[in-house]
């Protein structure tokens, strides 16, 4: 293997690693997108304070944006469970005033389902 | 880097920490949100299985009033956030060999052997029933959720002992204890 062809191989690697972390930890890699930014930037006679600041805002909204969705996930997880839990305790309550079950049966999942 | 001077410097190093701290915060975030996801996944399926089994064990003519009476009190048990954690905690410190496995008014054995004997449907009805109650309690709330793996572990792949452990706890859901008999000797 030649000298260009390491270079070749370390370039693919250096990719790889950087396409798999933004895959498994996006906040992560695109921290470090953000930190080399303004490295970059501030040499290049830009503002150092216009260049830290749009990283700096830009990765702000990102994370505000993927914490924001994770939670609605979440709520709509728990929607969800509700739903199914409401809808079972209402066949539930249904049976039990169905068949007749004497009233300390009934007494606990009437009230859930209420 | 040598072409920057130390103003720009402090602003950068600043920025660096402004970024990893929030980098730090989302992925902490961002993690929870996602196990907690999981969780309710496995809730909602744990629930879409537990409500027909008890409605199937509740409408047979086989099984007992009493032990209808507890597939009941469990299932209340375990739907509730408050007595949840309680029952989980009292339940899971059981060992196979414990004296609170043999129950108090209600003979276990002779119901499970009664409902082998009239079908073997109806005991998997009633293992279902104990283990998604199990799951449910476990995973519902956050409360539970945090130690459920660890749980989950031990009591998983024995789910004959997992659901006896859960029918054999006669649990006052109003004091969030276990009550009397072998239950408190234990």
């Amino acid at each position: 293997m030649v000298q260009s062809d390491y270079a070749t191989f370390g370039g693919r690697v250096v990719l790889k690693t950087i396409f798999e972390a933004l895959q498994e930890r996006p906040e992560a890699a695109l921290a470090a997108v953000a930190i080399l930014a303004p490295v970059l930037l501030i040499p290049l006679n830009v503002d150092p304070y216009v260049a830290t600041f749009t990283s700096a805002v830009t990765y702000l909204a990102y994370c505000i944006r993927s914490v924001w969705i994770s939670r609605n996930e979440v709520k709509q997880k728990e929607t969800e469970v509700e739903k199914i839990e409401a809808e079972g305790e209402l066949a539930l309550a249904k049976l039990l005033v169905e068949r007749e079950f004497p009233k300390e049966f009934r007494g606990t999942a009437v009230r859930t389902a209420k | 880097m040598m072409f920057i001077g130390e103003e720009e410097m402090l602003i950068f190093v600043g920025f660096v920490i402004i970024v990893s701290l929030l980098s730090l915060w989302t992925g902490v975030t961002i993690r929870k949100a996602r196990r907690r996801k999981e969780d309710l996944k496995d809730v909602a399926a744990a629930m879409r299985d537990h409500y027909p089994a008890l409605e199937k064990l509740l409408k047979s003519e086989e099984v007992s009033e009493p032990f209808k009476k507890r597939l009941l009190d469990l299932h209340t048990v375990v739907m509730n956030r408050k007595t949840a954690p309680h029952m989980i905690n009292y339940v899971t410190t059981m060992k196979p060999t414990d004296d609170r496995l043999r129950g108090d008014d209600l003979d276990l054995d002779q119901e499970f052997s009664k409902l082998s004997q009239a079908s073997s449907e109806l005991l998997d009805s009633v293992r279902v029933v104990a283990t998604t109650g199990l799951q449910i309690a476990l995973l519902r709330w956050p409360d539970t959720a945090k130690k459920a793996r660890a749980i989950m572990r031990n009591v998983g792949p024995k789910h004959t002992l997992a659901t006896r452990m859960m029918l054999a706890a006669d649990f006052d859901q109003d004091n969030n204890k276990p009550l009397g008999g072998a239950f408190v000797a234990a």
